[in-house]
């Protein structure tokens, strides 16, 4: 892993994996309670999937985010311990069956 | 000179505003050696750009200490020897702490130089093999950011605020503000133990991410 350039983009993938029953709902209210704020934060969505889950009866989101470089996700990161953030994750892992985030470089 | 084992403590000094920091950190340097069982004092005053709890930031000290291993004192006793008149409330003590170093590297950078501690807690209760890890990659920075010169990572000893301590040393400030900053290894792997929106990670909020310049080497 190499490469110092301050342009590198950032990439911020959340996989969440809901009840399928759940999942149109989870996607609204992230669009309304949490996109809000991480826009602030200098995040720009650049995409929702889904996909299979294991788990029966689940499915996987994908919430894919955009950063223009490390600079800007250290700021983001400034901010990520405010307590709407935590709310917002409190909430959705009470719902969901799995979760992750990775923060992404290109290869 | 002896071959005596010894031992490293850190303090971080709140400077009062009726004090100048730099004057406060020569008196802490010239410690070394008049007061018994001090090998070595290393003092830096904050630069611009810390970040850090209250009393800890811009203008307080970090004071390195090497003391005989079985030296009894802690920083604060220190500040209270009759030897350290000079510092009678100039200074106060914000934390301080024992370190029991785990990975390091020394490795000779011309004067001056920057060195930089962050001083972090882990929840209570994280998992051995996530701390081990954590520590694992910490410790693997130095592999693929090259201005890190000498580094040292240590856990505290006893019990406070703080239970690890991460300290590095750079040729110049561009080196800690550029790539350890910006190196991918830093912000997709490193952080993610920081980042309280990453499930697993195991960094309390609470840091102390502290530099200064220094004359010559601590590490």
């Amino acid at each position: 892993m190499t490469g110092t350039d301050p342009n590198l983009p950032v990439t911020v993938v959340d996989r969440v994996t809901l009840p399928r029953a759940e999942a149109d709902a989870w996607i609204a209210r992230m669009h309304g309670e949490y996109r809000p704020g991480a826009e602030a934060r200098g995040y720009t969505l650049a995409g929702v999937r889904q996909t299979r889950a294991e788990h029966r009866h689940a499915v996987e989101v994908v919430v894919e985010w955009r950063l223009p470089g490390p600079r800007a996700f250290f700021r983001s990161r400034a901010a990520s311990h405010d307590a709407a953030v935590s709310a917002w994750w409190a909430a959705t892992d009470a719902l969901a069956l799995a979760r992750s985030r990775s923060i992404e470089s290109p290869a | 000179m002896t071959d005596a084992p010894t031992r490293r403590a850190l303090a971080v000094l709140s400077v009062e505003p009726d004090r100048d920091p730099d004057v406060v950190a020569a008196h802490l340097r010239a410690l070394a050696g008049t007061i018994p069982d001090l090998r070595a004092s290393h003092a830096g005053v904050h630069l611009a750009g810390v970040v850090a709890p209250a009393g800890m930031g811009a203008g307080a000290i970090t004071w390195d200490l090497v003391l005989d291993a079985d030296a009894p004192h802690n920083p604060g006793d220190l500040l209270a020897d009759p030897v350290a008149h000079r510092l009678a409330g100039a200074a106060t003590v914000a934390v301080e702490l024992g370190l029991d170093p785990i990975a390091g590297r020394r490795m000779p950078t011309p004067a001056p130089l920057v060195k930089r501690t962050l001083l972090l807690r882990v929840h209570p209760g994280v998992a051995p093999d996530a701390l081990t890890r954590f520590e694992s990659d910490l410790a693997e920075m130095p592999e693929h950011i090259g201005t890190i010169r000498s580094w040292v990572l240590s856990r505290v000893t006893g019990t406070g605020r703080f239970t690890h301590a991460w300290e590095q040393e750079y040729a110049s400030l561009d080196g800690l503000a550029g790539e350890y900053m910006l190196h991918p290894f830093h912000w997709t792997t490193v952080d993610a133990w920081f980042d309280p929106e990453v499930p697993g990670h195991v960094v309390a909020p609470e840091l102390a991410h502290l530099f200064a310049i220094y004359a010559g080497s601590v590490l």
